[in-house]
C-alpha cells in the first residue's frame, strides 16, 4: 500500500480526505530513482476544481510519456487542512509519491486567475519553498508557471523563476533537456535561467526591471542581463490533430465541479470581442480534425467510465466540423449510455435540433451572451449579435418547447450610458414578448422564464479595451441597480429574473489583472496576514487588501479607473502574442467610433497571428 | 448455462475496501463502482430516460474512515461476459489499489434487493485512545450478562435512549480487538461506535474518547430458518 503523507487521524477530522489521497484510476506511478526529473504540477486551488483542469491533463499525460520525467500533482489545502499543516510542519505532498515538494526539480503552477495570486504563496510557503525567487538556492525546486494569467505575469514576476508563456505541448522537452544538462554540469540555478531565458516562449522576470516615470506609468524596462530577449513571444502548437492529448485522462475518487470527458475541439476563436482576452491571446483559430476527436472521444469513454462528455473551446458554433462531430457523438454516446453536456451553441435550427436529442427540452435553457443591452454598445465591444437574432432564435425555440432563456450581459463597459443598462430589460422584455406573441394562450402553461446575470467589466491585458478605464465599485453597484428598475420598470418583468457578480471581487481582479511589479509586496504581505482562498467569497476579504495597498502608498485607481493614453508603456508589453498592439489600438479606437470589424473567417483584418503560419490565416476564405 | 444469453440477470459482487479507499465515502464509492463497470465493459442494465442510470444496489453504506472485507453491490445485466472467475477478473482489472474484488454471484430472479435483505453485520474494532483505558474483557462480559443496555441515539430532530442488547447477537474481545456481529437492518442498526460506547458506559460510566479502526468483516441476511447467512452466499455458481 502507498504509504500516505497525512495520517488517519488528520484525514478523518478534515472535510473531504479523497482530495488528498492520490490513487485515482489513470494516475501515474513511477520509480522516483529511475526519473531524472521530477515535477510537481499545481493548480493553486482545491482539488474539486483543479482536477476539472484540462490543461494540467494535457500537460500531465505529455511529461508522464517521457521516460525520463515524472509529474505529479498538488492542490491548494482547503483552509481546514491548511491549520492542521501550519501546526504540526506537515510539508506540502504531491498526491501520487505523497512526497514533499521541496524535493522535486521543479514545481510548475498554473496561472488560471487572478483571485488564486495569494494561493500560490499557500503552496510555496506549506512546501517550504522561499516565496521570493530571489531568496531561492541550488537545493530549491525551479518555480515555472504558465497560463493566462502569464500573459501579465508582472504582479507576480517576484514569486516565479520562470514563465512559460504559450501552449505547454512545445517547449517543454527543450527546457527540461537544458535542465537535465545543467544538472548533470553542476551548473547553479542561476546558470540555468541564463540557459532557460534563450529558449523561446521562457520569460525569467528577475533578468528584467522596469523604471517609472513621476506618474507611476513606465519609463523604460531595462535587462539586467543583456543576453536576455527583448520580447518573448508565446508558444503555439500549430497542429493539435497530431499532439498530445490526455485519452486515459484521470478519474477522481470524489465528485469534483465537472465530472466529464472533456473534448477540446480547436483553439481560438475568430469573433474578436473586444472585452475577451482569450479571443486575443490564442489566435490563430486552429481546428482539430474530425477524425482525430472522433477516435479520442471513444478511447476518453472506454479508459474512464465518466458519464458525460462535453466539447471545449471558445465557440463552438464556429467549428466547421461540428455537425458532423455530433452526429457521431450522439450516437455513440446513446449506445453508451453516456450524456452529452453541450457547450453554448447558437441558436438555430441545427443548434435546436441537436439540444433536443440529447437533453429534456422542458427542463434546459437557451442561453445568449449578448454582453450588452443596445446595438450601439455592442458595436463598441464588437459582439457581432443582434436583437434581431436572439428574438428570432428565441421565437424558434418556444415554437420547440423551450420555456427557459439566460442572457448573459457585462456591465461598465466604456462609454456605456444609462440607457445602454436599461436596454437590458427592454431586451429581456422582448424575449418575453416574442414568447406570448409567438406561443398561443392554450400552450402555454408552461411560463416563459428569462433569467439576466450581469458581470461587471474587467478590461484584460491584450484586448482592444485595454486603454479602457474600469468602473469603481460604487459605479458598479449604481448600475446594477439602474439595471435592475430597468427590468422592474417592463410589462414582463414578473417573468425576468436577475442576478449580479459580486462588486469587490470584480475590482481587485482589475486592480491584479493590469497591475505591474509594485503589486508583488502587496499579494505577499496580504499573505502574510492571512489570507487565501480570495476566489471563495466565504474567504476573500478585500478589507485586508485595501489596508495593505494604503500601507504601501499604493493608489488602486492607478490601476483601475484611469485611462490609459495610447502611447502608454504597459507592464505586459514585452510579451508578444502575434496580434500586434497597433492593431489592438486600431481596435480600440474602433471601438470609440463604434465601428464593427469583420471576423477572421468573413475577412482577415490584420492582427498580426498570421506569423504563426498557420490556421485560419492560412486557409482559402471561400472555402469556409 | 446462462452464459451468452440475453436476458436480464441479477449478479452479487463482494468486494473489500482497504487503505486509503476507506476515505472515500458512500456516494462516492457508488459513483466509482459506476465508472468501473462501464470501463469492464460488463453488460449492465440502465434505466431509461434522458439521464439513464445503471440499475445497481449497494446493500449497506460504509462510514468514511471504515474499511472492509466484504462490501455487497448487486447489479443487473443483459448478458454475462464469462463465468464467475472470469468476470471476477474482469472487474477487478479495473479497481485501483485498496479495492478487490472478491466473488460474483449469480442471483434467484426472485432475490430481494441487497439493502432489504440485510439483517446484520460483524465487526472488528480496534480502539486508539489515548485517554482513560478500560478492562474490556470485563465490559465485554457486563455488557453480555445485561438485559438491556441502553444508549443515547442522535438523530437530525432528536436524542432518544434506544436499548441495543437484543441487537447484539454475538460480542467477544481477542487479538485486541472487540469483535461483534450486531444488527445491520435497516429497521435497527447498530453501529459498532455504539457498541463500544456502551463498553465504556459499562465500565466508567463516560463516554468514549478516541479513535477506533473499524473492519467490517462481513454483512448477512437471514434463512428462514433465522440463521444468518454471509449474503454473498445466497448468490450461486455460474
Amino acid at each position: 500500500m502507498r504509504k500516505l503523507a497525512l495520517s488517519d487521524e488528520i484525514l478523518l477530522s478534515i472535510d473531504k480526505p479523497a482530495r488528498y489521497i492520490g490513487g485515482e484510476i489513470n494516475s501515474c506511478i513511477k520509480d522516483k530513482d529511475n526519473v531524472d526529473v521530477r515535477f510537481a504540477m499545481c493548480f493553486p486551488d482545491v482539488y474539486d476544481i483543479g482536477m476539472c483542469h484540462l490543461g494540467i491533463q494535457i500537460l500531465y499525460d505529455m511529461f508522464n510519456s517521457w521516460d525520463d520525467v515524472w509529474c505529479e500533482r498538488v492542490y491548494s489545502p482547503w483552509p481546514d487542512l491548511d491549520k492542521v499543516m501550519r501546526r504540526e510542519h506537515i510539508p506540502l505532498f504531491a498526491l501520487e509519491s505523497q512526497d514533499n515538494i521541496s524535493d522535486f526539480d521543479f514545481v510548475g503552477i498554473t496561472l488560471q486567475y487572478e483571485m488564486c495570486y495569494t494561493n500560490i504563496l499557500q503552496l510555496l510557503d506549506l512546501g517550504g519553498i522561499p516565496l521570493l525567487a530571489s531568496e531561492r538556492g541550488d537545493k530549491d525546486p525551479i518555480v515555472i508557471g504558465g497560463g493566462p494569467c502569464s500573459y501579465n505575469p508582472e504582479p507576480i514576476a517576484d514569486f516565479f523563476d520562470i514563465f512559460y508563456i504559450g501552449e505547454g505541448e512545445t517547449r517543454y522537452r527543450e527546457l527540461l533537456d537544458t535542465y537535465k544538462a545543467c544538472k548533470a554540469a553542476g551548473a547553479s540555478r542561476m546558470d540555468f535561467l541564463k540557459k532557460a531565458c534563450r529558449i523561446p516562449g521562457m520569460y525569467v522576470p528577475c533578468f528584467y526591471e522596469e523604471k517609472y516615470k513621476d506618474d507611476g506609468t513606465i519609463l523604460e524596462r531595462t535587462k539586467k542581463y543583456p543576453e536576455a530577449p527583448d520580447t518573448i513571444r508565446k508558444e503555439v502548437e500549430m497542429n493539435l490533430s497530431d499532439t498530445y492529448y490526455p485519452t486515459k485522462p484521470l478519474v477522481p475518487f470524489m465528485q469534483t465541479a465537472q465530472d466529464r470527458v472533456t473534448l477540446e475541439i480547436q483553439r481560438g476563436c475568430i469573433r474578436g470581442c473586444r472585452f475577451c482576452q482569450a479571443g486575443q491571446l490564442y489566435r490563430p483559430v486552429r481546428e482539430r480534425s474530425v477524425e482525430y476527436l472522433k477516435s479520442i472521444a471513444l478511447e476518453m469513454l472506454d479508459s474512464t467510465g465518466l458519464e458525460e462528455l462535453t466539447l471545449s473551446s471558445l465557440s463552438s458554433s464556429d467549428y466547421s466540423g461540428l455537425e458532423e462531430l455530433l452526429d457521431f457523438l450522439i450516437d455513440e454516446c446513446n449506445k453508451r449510455h453516456v450524456n452529452i453536456s453541450l457547450p453554448s451553441l447558437r441558436i438555430d435550427a441545427f443548434s435546436l435540433d441537436v439540444m433536443s436529442k440529447v437533453q429534456d427540452v422542458r427542463k434546459s435553457s437557451l442561453t445568449f451572451a449578448p454582453e450588452a443591452g443596445t446595438q450601439r454598445m455592442r458595436d463598441i465591444i464588437n459582439k457581432g449579435l443582434t436583437e434581431e437574432v436572439i428574438l428570432h432564435g428565441a421565437a424558434q425555440a418556444f415554437h420547440g418547447g423551450w420555456r427557459r432563456v439566460k442572457l448573459y450581459f457585462m456591465l461598465g463597459l466604456p462609454f456605456e450610458t444609462d440607457e445602454d443598462i436599461e436596454g437590458i430589460g427592454e431586451l429581456c422584455n422582448n424575449v418575453a414578448m416574442t414568447f406570448f406573441d409567438e406561443i398561443p394562450k392554450e400552450e402555454r402553461r408552461e411560463p416563459v422564464q428569462i433569467v439576466a446575470s450581469t458581470s461587471f467589466f474587467i478590461p484584460k491585458p491584450f484586448t482592444p479595451l485595454q486603454w479602457a478605464p474600469m468602473g469603481t465599485e460604487e459605479e458598479f453597484v449604481r448600475k446594477a441597480h439602474v439595471c435592475l428598475s430597468g427590468i422592474h420598470s417592463q410589462l414582463n418583468q414578473k417573468r425576468i429574473k436577475y442576478n449580479w457578480h459580486d462588486t469587490k471581487t470584480s475590482e481587485l481582479e482589475g486592480i491584479l489583472a493590469r497591475g505591474d511589479r509594485r503589486l508583488s509586496p502587496v499579494i505577499l504581505e496580504v499573505y502574510k496576514r492571512g489570507q487565501i482562498f480570495d476566489a471563495w467569497t466565504e474567504y476573500f476579504n478585500y478589507e485586508t487588501w485595501l489596508e495593505v495597498m494604503e500601507q504601501m502608498g499604493i493608489d488602486k485607481d492607478f490601476y483601475t479607473v484611469r485611462e490609459r493614453s495610447d502611447d502608454e508603456i504597459f507592464p505586459w508589453d514585452f510579451l508578444d502574442i502575434g496580434v500586434t498592439k497597433r492593431f489592438l489600438l486600431n481596435e480600440w479606437h474602433n471601438a470609440q467610433k463604434g465601428i464593427v470589424t469583420p471576423n477572421c473567417r468573413e475577412k482577415c483584418s490584420g492582427c498580426g497571428a498570421a506569423v504563426f503560419g498557420g490556421g485560419i490565416c492560412f486557409m482559402d476564405r471561400t472555402q469556409i | 448455462m446462462l452464459y451468452g444469453q440475453n436476458t436480464d440477470m441479477k449478479l452479487r459482487i463482494q468486494f473489500t475496501k482497504h487503505g486509503a479507499m476507506k476515505f472515500i465515502g458512500h456516494l462516492d464509492t457508488m459513483r466509482y463502482f459506476q465508472k468501473a463497470i462501464r470501463r469492464s465493459g460488463i453488460d449492465i442494465s440502465y434505466t431509461g430516460g434522458f439521464s439513464p442510470h445503471q440499475i445497481m444496489a449497494f446493500a449497506h453504506p460504509l462510514g468514511v474512515g471504515t474499511e472492509s472485507e466484504s462490501e455487497i453491490v448487486d447489479i443487473e445485466v443483459n448478458s454475462l461476459n464469462g463465468n464467475r472467475a472470469e468476470m471476477t477478473d474482469i472487474l477487478n482489472a479495473q479497481m485501483s489499489e485498496g479495492f478487490t474484488i472478491r466473488d460474483i454471484r449469480l442471483l434467484p430472479d426472485n432475490a430481494a434487493n441487497a439493502m432489504a435483505s440485510v439483517a446484520a453485520a460483524s465487526y472488528s474494532v480496534r480502539i486508539i485512545s489515548s485517554g482513560p483505558q478500560i478492562d474490556y474483557e470485563r465490559a465485554v462480559k457486563a455488557i453480555l450478562d445485561k438485559e438491556e443496555v441502553l444508549i443515547l441515539k442522535k438523530t437530525k430532530k432528536s436524542e432518544t435512549m434506544t436499548d441495543i442488547r437484543p441487537r447484539i447477537y454475538k460480542l467477544s474481545y481477542r487479538d485486541e480487538c472487540i469483535h461483534m456481529c450486531v444488527d445491520a437492518s435497516s429497521a435497527g442498526n447498530v453501529k459498532p461506535e455504539h457498541v463500544i460506547n456502551a463498553l465504556y458506559q459499562a465500565e466508567e460510566n463516560a463516554l468514549f474518547d478516541g479513535r477506533l479502526k473499524i473492519v467490517r468483516n462481513e454483512i448477512y441476511g437471514r434463512l428462514d430458518s433465522g440463521e444468518l447467512i454471509p449474503l454473498i452466499d445466497l448468490g450461486t455458481d455460474f
